[in-house]
């Protein structure tokens, strides 16, 4: 036996095969191409009965705009009216700082009479000048009671919604927003969750509309959330994420700090005499990195670096693991760019090796080569975990339970945080949160659910609103 | 302008020139004619509705489709997969039944019959190079090996199935 044997054992399909088969490909596209074809008559019937019947949605539902009827509650138990000028209202919304200029809570809003006034406006003790689409909903309508600002005449608000996210977590949430057409009114400023939850609830013009932290708010910030005009603090758990340090079923199992997974894949890593220099990473064998690890050539496969999957890879583990340097840790706070160019960035020598998490990852890369580290999502570990070896991240395993816990070692919590007044009195924080807490533009896959389901377009339910109570 | 570009490749002479290769792929892998007529079938469908793609890459036209007869050729194997251990496997081989008799005759048969004590990664990569007939870059593309690799588990492969083609009355 030889090649020439081998080769000789192809033989072309019977010809019977090969027309049938024909025959079926040229149905299938015959098929598909009506499939695709539209029905222009059908089409025009269908715009006209859809138009009208979104114009009379839209007469019925201007009384009554999708914010009043929330089942909120008022913030303030008592409503006053004050007046505001137009000419200071439009002054504000034109302001190019992330709240206009700081006419952020009932005290100020009800502080701009002064100015000269040919048109005044009505407002409400709830309601904020900043927020014109709310003020064009009632002005459509007349003025209304009910927290609504009543202005003639005034623009659309383009006003972004102002989110403060934790940097561990930035890459992906921003990911999220990129990847959701409809969330796209949104600003981010990368913060620490101290300065950010502590800010959320004071409602001057540089702070957060809303925060996405890696941690839970503290009993001590909550307590400017329960100030009697904020009326509490919302919270929604979006979600954790995690990555598995992995291998095929057939391979030898090793126990790794986050800090040896840092060393093994960053192209450059601090020195292990000089930890605030920088070197190109020597390492080629697992035991020169620690010597207690297997003198193991290091291969490694993972995400790209354009995958959701290599954000969580990020945020998960390699910050963690960057963090424990001092000096890559300021660097975090100051040049977060430079800090995101070294700890994410994989090494380009033929150690790392990108591969896509497919069916074909296990069966063909892993299977044919057990020595290989893998890294991959939970969720793909946990479909996939009969092949694959157990967590090889020192601590806790990589369980649903540890991970929903806190215990496992390379995840992260995702929490979502709105003042109560500014979910119920803003439409267009409002707008946003109920759009995002449906995690529409959250990759499918990348988040583990306390409810047992995860993020994406398959995501059945939106993720539930709860005011924070904090024993 | 899509459809002009459609109109610039010749699918016929793309399904005359990969359709033995995919069936032939298929054979080496499966080892049963009609299955393999059945999961090429499968493999088209699935490749000829998203052909448009391709259009200006034929090479990753041809990628893409070996990798849909790979997935296709895996989901056959694992629903059929009898669930005996390693060891079995041999006996299986082994086995005298009218049916095994008769299709032992048969050179591919018995080819499937030492392909099965091959690992499964050696399995794919001799279907993909002789039945598929591609080159071991493509096979290294397709697999995640290397080059050298793909050559050296050939090289290991048909020196097993050599010798236990000899060692078979």
């Amino acid at each position: 036996m030889n090649d020439d044997f081998l080769r000789n054992l192809r033989r072309p399909p019977s010809a019977t095969f090969e027309r049938q088969l024909r025959q079926r490909l040229r149905e299938q596209e015959l098929h598909e191409t009506s499939r695709r074809r539209p029905n222009w008559k059908l089409l025009t019937i269908a715009m006209l009965v859809g138009g009208t019947a979104l114009a009379t949605a839209t007469y019925l539902t201007m009384d009554r705009a999708p914010w009043q009827r929330s089942p909120a509650t008022p913030v303030t138990s008592q409503e006053h009216t004050a007046t505001i000028s137009q000419p200071a209202l439009t002054a504000r919304q034109n302001s190019s700082q992330w709240w206009g200029s700081g006419d952020d809570t009932p005290e100020t809003a009800t502080r701009s009479p002064s100015a000269p006034s040919t048109e005044q406006t009505k407002i409400t003790s709830g309601a904020r000048a900043d927020d014109s689409s709310s003020a064009n909903a009632s002005s459509a309508g007349g003025a209304r009671a009910g927290g609504a600002i009543a202005v003639p005449g005034s623009g659309t608000n383009k006003q972004p919604i102002r989110i403060a996210v934790t940097p561990d977590i930035e890459a992906i949430a921003k990911a999220t927003l990129s990847r959701s057409g409809s969330v796209q009114s949104a600003s981010f400023e990368a913060d620490d969750a101290n300065p950010a939850l502590r800010s959320l609830c004071t409602g001057s013009a540089e702070h957060p509309e809303i925060v996405i932290s890696s941690r839970r708010i503290t009993k001590d910030e909550l307590k400017a959330c329960n100030e009697p005009w904020v009326g509490g603090l919302l919270e929604a758990t979006l979600g954790h994420i995690a990555v598995v340090i992995t291998g095929a079923q057939t391979g030898s199992p090793m126990e790794l700090s986050r800090d040896a997974v840092l060393r093994a894949v960053l192209k450059r890593i601090p020195s292990a005499e000089d930890p605030s220099r920088l070197i190109a990473n020597p390492y080629t064998h697992w035991s020169q990195i620690n010597g207690s690890l297997e003198d193991r050539r290091i291969e490694i496969v993972g995400p790209a670096r354009d995958t959701p999957e290599f954000l969580v890879f990020a945020a998960a583990l390699l910050e963690p693991a960057c963090d424990k340097y001092p000096s890559l840790q300021a660097l975090q706070h100051t040049d977060r760019k430079a800090y995101e160019e070294i700890c994410f960035s994989m090494r380009e020598d033929g150690v790392y090796n990108e591969m896509p998490l497919d069916s074909m990852f296990v069966r063909q890369r892993l299977w044919s080569d057990p020595k290989v580290i893998a890294i991959v999502d939970y969720p793909f570990y946990a479909a996939n975990s009969a092949d694959l070896l157990e967590s090889m991240l020192a601590g806790a395993p990589a369980t649903r339970e540890s991970i929903l816990n806190g215990s496992y070692g390379a995840a992260r919590s995702l929490y979502f945080y709105v003042p109560r007044w500014r979910y119920e009195r803003s439409p267009r924080v409002y707008l946003f949160v109920k759009e995002y807490l449906q995690l529409q533009g959250f990759p499918k896959r990348a988040l583990i659910r306390p409810d047992g389901h995860t993020g994406g377009p398959q995501s059945p339910q939106p993720v539930p609103l709860k005011e924070v109570t904090l024993n | 302008m899509g459809w002009l570009a459609t109109q610039q490749v010749d699918w016929d002479a793309v399904y005359k020139d990969q359709l033995p290769r995919v069936y032939n792929y298929l054979r080496f892998r499966i080892g049963n004619e009609s299955d393999a007529e059945e999961l090429t079938a499968r493999t088209f469908e699935k490749a000829w509705r998203g052909r448009n793609l391709y259009q200006r890459d034929l090479a990753g036209f041809s990628t893409w489709l070996f990798t849909i007869a790979q997935n296709v050729a895996i989901d056959h194997l694992r629903s059929s997969r009898p669930h005996l251990p390693l060891e079995a496997a041999m006996e299986v081989a082994t086995l005298h039944t009218p049916h095994d008799d008769a299709e032992r005759d048969s050179n591919l048969a018995r080819l499937g019959a030492l392909m099965r004590h091959l690992p499964q990664r050696d399995q794919e990569v001799v279907a993909l190079k002789y039945g598929g007939d591609l080159t071991n870059r493509e096979i290294a593309r397709l697999t995640g090996l290397s080059e050298s690799n793909v050559g050296t588990i050939l090289h290991r492969a048909v020196r097993d199935l050599r010798s236990g083609w000899e060692k078979q009355p």
